[in-house]
């Protein structure tokens, strides 16, 4: 009976009447002066000018300003020039449309707005509540699927100073509309669409196993009780292999539809809780390595099931009968259903690679990169979640 | 034919000791400063309605209440809590109780975003595409609830007892609150009719034949799990809150799954059996559930290994012995009700429930009037051996 919350306010449209009708959106949204955020990619696919074209349809919403988002490292001046270029044009209204550190840009500059708080580093502190005083419409559009940032309440700011990604959570960030539209999402590439799934997997997995945890009296414990994250994890992994692959193989509009469509309710449904070791380590590798986050996935995938195999073994044999179907399942011993587990995903997160991203370079990791590595992990709170304690010489171990 | 839209943001979740208290602070978030409070006399009776005022009183400003709704969501309540509305200059509405406070306020919300000041007008007109005026709307249900709290839909009868049913998003509710506080002691009885009724809410829409999202999947097993769980243990020991809590929490969440694609076909036969016989609209459902279970092939229409997976690890589930799994799910949804003989006697005919021959007959042919040939042949399969 202890106090949760879920299921935050972002709406997913999903088919081709989600951008036909963002007048309409935004219009009942209160906006009319939109700053549209995107990148060179979209524009030179020709989305940007459909999102402009159907903004201004029936002329009660105008474009403000289009920004275009180029060397997103550099967190804290892309914040500072996306505001400047927000108010020097009057916007009342944000629509982007891209994907990862953009689409986390946007939902920060939706916070400082609607906050009225400029400096972003006030909310790295949990106990900071800004609280809204203005309303900013935020609509987001994805290009690519898997990626989660487009509908759940959290964004992830590089603080330069301390070399780190930091974990930002508010209601705030959660934007009112978030567009599934089949024809951006087709036009990424194989490779993107297997780091999609693979970032599905790895949210799926942290969500499955995920612990949690209560302010009791002074002191934070862990709380044992029912959880809806574990729920839309098991959702998310049911046959997750075999659709996967169906998808990649045929590459039709409708089962890839289908498949950002449940891998986007998965990032709603699990928000914070979804967020365990495999995003921790991924999100550490990236920063240490200074590679995409989503190269580094495999690795902290594999990494991550090594890690908790020792005291997760009854979860992971239940999320085997999600992901192989339970007449496979039923076939193995009980007690190797745990390890069996490990190695299917393992075998998934490999042939994923070898079919359908031909240019990935496997990551090498010299003693001086664990070390940085293990350090940077510590100061992830979503490590929290993960039901292995935080171990620096076993994370060492891991990372082969 | 245009998307309705209602501009709102989605439903949020709040469960759990001091849910009640957190509501007022996300109720403050959304710009509620005057509020309207409607509830059934069944919650003032049970001190429900006190128990709430104790919790929020002192931090939501709670300007005017609407007491006085009974068994059935009336159209002219509606009205007159419109007027109460508009009177106090309201700004958000909460819903406390069973199934028709429910319904009065959700008809409520959707006159004030429409802008129509009667409920009889929707007897000759539909409700409008677009309206971007934000009416927060909370739904507090009772331990007596029926899972529509969750759903866009108002059932309203009129004087002359025709049935207004609205399906809009405009009746969408933005907060449903769930505090273990106001999970009372009720009969076993009862207990029974919700936990059933969620479990077959919660079946039902996972074996819809339209396509579900994965929102509603997670509802669907969420509430199977929980009921699992607790559900026996509720019948056994009604006296502890724990239980009572989480089965109120499983029927939350089903009513969630099932309203987002009902099957129309039980609804609508559930609703005629219940305006003709006053019976209670959830043994009624539960019934014709547990019959169409019974008689009715598994069609192959979902992929019933894929369901098997998605159910995943649950005692009731026994794959070990080669079925198929559509008989494995069958079997299951049998066994559990078998085992569930054993604390309640439940009814399983229509006939229990007081519900004679020329009820029936009379909700036959009201019934093969509206439904196309199909769904009669079915009806006459449900209803042919009461």
């Amino acid at each position: 009976m202890r106090y949760a919350e879920f299921s935050n306010g972002t709406k997913i449209i999903d088919g081709e009447k989600g951008i036909a009708d963002l007048h309409i959106l935004l219009r009942g949204l209160g906006a009319s002066r939109v700053m549209i955020i995107g990148d060179r990619h979209m524009l030179s696919q020709g989305c940007l000018d459909r999102v402009k074209s159907s903004v201004s349809k029936d002329g009660e919403v105008a474009i403000g300003a289009v920004y275009l988002g180029e060397n997103l490292q550099d967190s804290a001046s892309i914040l500072k020039d996306m505001y400047f270029v927000y108010m020097s044009n009057g916007c009342d209204g944000i629509v982007v449309c891209g994907s990862g550190k953009l689409v986390d840009y946007a939902k920060l500059l939706r916070l400082e707005l609607s906050t009225q708080v400029k400096d972003i580093s006030k909310f790295f502190n949990k106990s900071t509540i800004g609280r809204k005083v203005i309303d900013v419409p935020l609509i987001a559009i994805p290009c690519r699927f898997g990626m989660g940032n487009e509908c759940n309440a959290l964004a992830v700011f590089y603080d330069a100073q301390k070399k780190l990604s930091r974990n930002i959570f508010h209601e705030l960030l959660s934007p009112d509309y978030c567009i599934i539209d089949s024809n951006i999402m087709l036009s990424a590439s194989r490779a993107s669409m297997a780091y999609g799934v693979l970032n599905t997997l790895g949210k799926a997995i942290d969500g499955f196993i995920a612990m949690h945890y209560a302010v009791v009296g002074i002191a934070i414990k862990q709380v044992e009780g029912h959880t809806i994250g574990k729920i839309f994890s098991q959702v998310a992994l049911t046959n997750l292999r075999s659709k996967a692959l169906d998808m990649l193989e045929s590459s039709q509009e409708e089962k890839m539809m289908d498949f950002a469509l449940e891998s986007a309710y998965l990032s709603k449904g699990l928000d914070r809780g979804g967020m365990g070791m495999i995003y921790s380590l991924a999100l550490a590798i990236s920063d240490v390595k200074g590679i995409n986050y989503l190269e580094c996935l495999p690795v902290a995938i594999r990494a991550s099931l090594d890690f908790n195999l020792r005291v997760c073994s009854e979860k992971y044999s239940q999320a085997l009968w999600s992901f192989v179907g339970w007449q496979e399942y039923s076939q193995y011993p009980q007690d190797d259903r745990a390890k069996r587990f490990v190695s299917c995903v393992k075998e998934f997160v490999d042939e994923l690679l070898a079919k359908y991203v031909e240019d990935y370079a496997p990551l090498t990791f010299n003693d001086d990169d664990r070390q940085a590595i293990a350090i940077q992990l510590s100061y992830n709170p979503h490590m929290l979640n993960n039901p292995r304690r935080y171990d620096p010489i076993a994370i060492k171990a891991v990372l082969v | 034919m245009r998307s309705q839209y209602n501009f709102e943001s989605d439903i949020k979740f709040l469960t759990g000791k001091g849910a009640l208290r957190n509501a007022t602070v996300a109720l403050s978030n959304m710009g509620a400063r005057r509020v309207m409070l409607i509830c059934d006399e069944a919650s003032v009776k049970h001190g429900q309605l006190n128990s709430l005022l104790r919790q929020v009183g002192k931090d939501l400003n709670i300007t005017c209440q609407y007491k006085k709704v009974l068994e059935y969501a009336m159209a002219e309540d509606c009205d007159k809590a419109l007027r109460l509305y508009k009177e106090k200059e309201c700004d958000s509405i909460i819903a406390l109780g069973q199934r028709s406070a429910i319904y009065v306020a959700k008809a409520v919300k959707i006159m004030l975003k429409d802008g129509v000041s009667f409920m009889s007008n929707y007897l000759d007109c539909a409700v409008n595409n677009i309206s971007s005026k934000p009416i927060p709307l909370t739904v507090i249900p009772t331990y007596l609830s029926s899972g529509i709290e969750a759903s866009n839909i108002a059932r309203i009868r009129c004087e002359d007892k025709r049935i207004i049913r609205l399906d809009t998003p405009f009746a969408q509710t933005n907060f449903l609150v769930l505090d273990p506080c106001l999970c009372s002691i009720i009969g076993r009885k009862n207990i029974a009719s919700t936990g059933l009724n969620a479990l077959a809410m919660a079946i039902t829409s996972l074996t819809s034949h339209s396509k579900v999202d994965p929102m509603t999947k997670v509802y669907a097993l969420d509430a199977i799990t929980l009921l699992t769980d607790n559900f026996e243990q509720c019948l056994m020991y009604s006296g502890i809150r724990k239980y009572r809590f989480n089965v109120a929490f499983a029927t939350a969440l089903a009513g969630c799954a099932y309203w987002s694609s009902p099957n129309a076909f039980l609804t609508e036969l559930s609703d005629l059996i219940c305006d003709y016989s006053g019976a209670d609209y959830r043994d009624v459902f539960n019934i014709l559930f547990a019959k169409g279970v019974e008689k009715i092939e598994f069609k192959c229409d979902f992929d019933t290994y894929a369901l098997v997976n998605l159910i995943g690890y649950n005692q009731y589930v026994d794959v070990q012995d080669g079925k198929n799994s559509g008989q494995i799910i069958k079997e299951s949804v049998k066994n559990y009700y078998a085992k569930l003989k054993k604390y309640v006697k439940y009814p399983l005919k229509l006939k229990d429930l007081g519900i004679d021959d020329e009820a029936l007959s009379k909700v036959y042919d009201e019934f093969s009037k509206v439904g196309d040939a199909e769904k009669i042949e079915y009806a006459n399969k449900l209803l042919k051996d009461e």
